[in-house]
């Protein structure tokens, strides 16, 4: 697969003797994946963003987007990108409908149906109102809307889901993969592990500005995780205990390692015995992942 | 309660300090004051312009120059495109042995008239039957020069008004009022402590300015006892443009309202006719307006401790800062619901 | 690039009329219609009286300065040292004259303020000589004038009228000059302007679009006081050209100035500052012999006269070409000069 977005020893300090906000990182992404950024609030994940946006100079390193040298974004480079911000930034006198007809106009293409991405972000009914009049969350979907507008080959999404509840976050994450299917590249950004997990091709741990970690989210876990197999079983007899079961047996639990050959016959002995109620293995979580690799958490 | 005020007016001017807002604040007015100062001789020097060519003569030349700027250009056609310029100036040419006047046609009396008298007087110089001797009474300043002070110190208070406006909204748009609403601070405490940069940098601007612009002398009490008069005011305009303002932009268009009424408007009555003067008592500004015109126009005369009779400054300065408390309480009435820092 | 110019002059243009930014410059026109058709005066209350204490028998020169009119001043009749004095007193534009001898004037003391100077004191005095001459019978020799446009408007343009272009210039024209910062400012803090920033939209067309939507809000400041003022027949393509170009070139002149600051605030003192700098040629249009160089570089200067040729035409149309040329030069100027420092300063405030 050609790539899409090349990224060679990044660098970038927003003081001249501060700590470097983007610390020497390489990466590619290539057509066609979602590939996202993973780490805490400073991590560099958005600086890195913005560099690839060209909002912020290139100080240190090389890259190149979609096949252009991000020192000098042409027009024609905006027209293939779309990005979502972090935080929302819309024409707050402006209403959702007015806000996308106004960018829509500034694209040299074809453009979506605004009213029909108000639509698929669940702002219908807000369309004619002014922004200034909407939640947080409806801000942060019109921004995603937006961002859509132009049906971009190349999507900066950057915390996208953060303030959004359940429903809202189902939606981005379904656009999402739909823009995918579309054949888009998609670049994300997220502090999010769930998001991560379920979006991404490929995930890069991002703290203090290096990339601590980079592969497939199920590579990840598995790397990093315990091949643990969790159980949960019936005594033999006994009196009752606290969660009766059926027959009124307590409730047993046990952690068994699938690397261990006696645990290993322990399990195959509780299958075999019929009297395993939930089965589970234990992969880490991409959280538990990161706190291993880089010795603190993703909040 | 003082502690909550000047908890706000430290944060304010530690902002300000790193916003480099007090340095641009202390500039500009300063910076007005240097530029009307350099401009206010070139309006006392306006005589007339006058256009020769060569063929005029160095000595005519030399002559004329008593009388008014003299240029001297290559020829004929070179005069007429000068005379025909936007700015009044009259041509002078050789005519055999004497001498012609070229207008435009659409000069100022002044330099329609004078041109052709100021050659007759060149020429009857010596033969004149009248002895002319000159005396002055000493009045050094230009006439124009208390208006152009008067502008300044009521800008300089104003721009301590703007200040504290935009303050007010910057709160607004951060967010930082409601932030300040869940704490102990109460609406008046508020206004109070953003009015405190405001209101000190308004008397050192007053201050700074005219002396900048070369106001003096002035009897600087009575300058300060006017400026107190006045000093609301700029709490009076900040808060105006803070609670009608809901954003920047707003703020712009307010302050530029209020900048007419409070500024133009005083300035104007010099113009009105007498009888409409009235209608300006309502105005804070148009007091201070008269009390620093007592206090600056006097200020001409020479002598120490000098200035205005203080029998006609005190009720000035007195009106003023009633008018002034006044239009405070009003405004506080009809400004209290906008400026809600709780419900 | 046009397509998206028009788009973002709508926008633009919206967001000023939802700030009420067009209601405060409707009430601002009505204000200075009022003021123009019932405040100011038609004519200017005479400053320059000349108190004349005549000791002559024949009073002649008192009398000439009385029959002379007051299209320059008063002549104010005093009879005693004391009523001079006081008479000078109570002015301060007022010139004083003793006139003495027997029958004719003989000797004249003139008393000045102490401001005038050489070149002014000199030219009254010219005057006086003329006139004592045209009293004593003496000969004053006479010089033939050329004038090179003869058919000009007999009489002087009332004082409230003649106001008009002054007017324009500074609530129509200048109006622009904060609101196009705030307008800037206000995008950056939204947000928006980096929303704009990563779409094809380029810097020239953004800044462009502003200034557009101010000259919009300047014509129809202009439209509301001519109408109401001078009526519908007049000259509209100058007038509303001249203002809707100027307003531009203005407002681009702020966007340059703009850039050097980052919030409202910091900008509002330089833009005063600005605004009374290029208001300063505003006095060469009262007092026509003022004209230093630096007058007639700052493109106010011509402006007010274009202004006033447009709306009170004398058959002079060079003032208003001239004006156009100045303001497109100067927008040649300024157009590239702001989009670069805002380019410059685009990157180094994102952060």
């Amino acid at each position: 697969m050609p790539t899409m977005i090349e990224v060679r020893e990044l660098r970038h300090a927003y003081t001249r003797d501060g700590r470097p906000a983007v610390d020497g990182i390489s990466f590619e992404v290539a057509q066609g994946e979602v590939f996202g950024f993973l780490g805490p609030n400073g991590a560099g994940k958005s600086t890195t963003q913005k560099i690839l946006t060209g909002l912020l100079p290139l100080q240190g390193g090389w890259v190149e987007v979609a096949g252009r040298d991000i020192r000098h974004p042409t027009a024609e480079f905006f027209n293939l990108i779309g990005v979502s911000f972090e935080n929302p930034n819309v024409y707050l006198k402006l209403t959702g409908l007015e806000n996308l007809r106004f960018f829509a106009s500034l694209y040299d293409g074809p453009t979506a149906d605004p009213l029909d991405l108000l639509r698929k972000v669940g702002l219908e009914d807000a369309a004619n109102r002014r922004a200034a009049t909407y939640s947080k969350g409806m801000r942060q979907r019109l921004v995603l809307a937006r961002s859509m507008l132009n049906r971009p080959k190349l999507w900066f999404l950057d915390e996208p889901t953060t303030g959004l509840d359940p429903t809202a976050t189902q939606w981005v994450l379904d656009l999402v993969r739909e823009h995918r299917d579309g054949g888009a590249t998609v670049f994300l950004t997220t502090h999010n592990m769930h998001v991560a997990e379920a979006l991404c091709d490929r995930v890069a741990f991002l703290n203090e500005g290096r990339i601590a970690a980079l592969d497939t989210p199920r590579n990840l876990k598995l790397g990093y995780g315990e091949r643990v197999v969790a159980v949960e079983y019936r005594e033999d007899g006994g009196a009752g205990g606290s969660e009766g079961g059926g027959d009124g047996r307590p409730l047993r639990r046990e952690a068994l390692s699938l690397t261990s050959a006696e645990q290993r016959q322990r399990l195959a002995e509780l299958v075999a015995g019929g009297r395993l109620e939930t089965v589970h293995s234990q992969e880490a979580t991409l959280e538990e992942v990161f706190i291993k690799v880089t010795g603190r958490g993703l909040a | 309660m003082a502690k909550r005020v000047f908890a706000l007016a430290k944060r304010d001017l530690t902002s300000a300090l790193r916003d480099f807002i007090l340095v641009y604040g202390l500039l500009a007015p300063f910076l007005l004051a240097l530029i009307l100062r350099a401009f206010l001789p070139a309006v006392g020097g306006a005589s007339i312009n006058l256009v020769v060519t060569p063929d005029v003569g160095q000595e005519v030349t030399g002559r004329l120059a008593a009388y008014g700027s003299v240029e001297v250009v290559a020829d004929r056609q070179a005069l007429e495109r000068r005379v025909l310029a936007l700015d009044d100036a009259a041509g002078i040419v050789r005519e055999g042995e004497t001498y012609r006047v070229v207008l435009e046609g659409n000069e100022a009396a002044a330099t329609s008239v004078l041109p052709a008298l100021v050659l007759g007087d060149m020429a009857a110089l010596g033969a004149a039957a009248v002895t002319i001797t000159e005396t002055d009474l000493g009045r050094v300043a230009s006439p124009l020069k208390p208006l152009l002070a008067i502008f300044l110190a009521l800008l300089s208070m104003l721009i301590g008004g703007m200040l504290i406006g935009f303050s007010i909204i910057e709160d607004k748009e951060t967010g930082t009022l409601t932030a300040l609403a869940v704490s102990p601070l109460s609406r008046a405490e508020y206004v109070a402590g953003r009015s405190v940069l405001g209101l000190a940098l308004a008397l050192p601007l007053v201050f700074g300015s005219l002396w900048v612009f070369g106001a003096g002398p002035f009897n600087g009490w009575q300058v300060l006892a006017v400026s107190l008069g006045g000093a609301f005011l700029a709490v009076i305009y900040g808060l105006y443009t803070g609670s009608v303002s809901e954003n920047q932009i707003s703020g712009i268009a307010t302050v530029k309202f209020g900048g007419l009424v409070f500024l133009v408007a005083p300035l104007l009555s010099s113009i009105i006719p007498a009888k409409w003067q009235a209608l300006l008592y309502w105005l804070p500004t148009y007091w201070t307006y008269r009390g620093y015109d007592l206090v600056l126009s006097a200020g001409g005369a020479a002598g120490a401790g000098g200035g205005a009779p203080w029998g006609e400054v005190l009720p000035m300065a007195g009106i003023s800062l009633a008018v002034n408390v006044l239009f405070l309480a009003a405004s506080w009435r009809l400004l209290r619901r906008k400026l809600a820092l709780r419900g | 690039m046009g397509r998206r110019l028009l788009s973002l002059w709508g926008k633009d243009l919206k967001v000023v009329i939802r700030n009420h930014y067009l209601t405060v410059v409707v009430a601002l026109a009505v204000l200075y219609v009022l003021a123009i058709n019932f405040l100011i005066p038609a004519q200017l209350a005479a400053a320059a009286d000349v108190v004349i204490w005549d000791q002559t028998e024949s009073q002649a020169m008192l009398q000439l300065y009385q029959v002379a009119g007051s299209s320059a001043g008063q002549a104010l009749a005093v009879n005693s040292e004391a009523a001079f004095s006081e008479a000078m007193e109570a002015g301060d534009t007022r010139v004083g004259l003793r006139v003495e001898g027997r029958d004719l004037p003989e000797r004249i003391v003139v008393t000045y303020q102490g401001y005038e100077n050489e070149r002014t004191r000199r030219l009254f005095e010219a005057v006086l000589r003329a006139q004592t001459a045209a009293v004593t019978g003496s000969p004053w020799p006479v010089f033939a004038t050329d004038t090179l446009r003869p058919a000009q408007p007999a009489e002087r343009l009332p004082f409230n009228f003649s106001l008009l272009p002054v007017f324009i210039f500074s609530e129509a024209i200048m109006v622009g000059v904060l609101l196009v910062a705030a307008l800037l400012y206000s995008e950056k803090d939204e947000g928006t302007l980096r929303a704009y920033r990563v779409t094809p939209g380029g810097v020239l067309e953004y800044l462009l679009a502003k200034s557009l939507a101010m000259g919009v809000l300047g014509v129809i400041f202009t439209v509301i006081v001519t109408v109401f003022t001078v009526g519908l027949r007049v000259d509209w393509v100058p007038i509303l050209g001249l203002t809707f170009l100027s307003t531009v070139v203005m407002t681009l002149v702020a966007l340059v100035a703009a850039n050097l600051f980052g919030t409202i605030s910091q900008f509002l003192l330089t833009g005063l500052v600005i605004t009374v700098a290029f208001g300063l040629p505003v006095a060469g249009y009262f007092l026509p012999s003022l004209s230093p160089w630096w007058f007639k570089v700052l493109p106010s200067y011509p402006l007010v006269f274009a202004l006033r040729e447009a709306y009170f035409p004398s058959g002079n149309p060079a003032a208003i070409t001239g004006a156009v040329w100045q303001m497109l030069v100067t927008l040649a100027i300024v157009l590239p000069l702001a989009a670069v420092a805002f380019s410059r300063q685009l990157v180094r405030r994102e952060a």
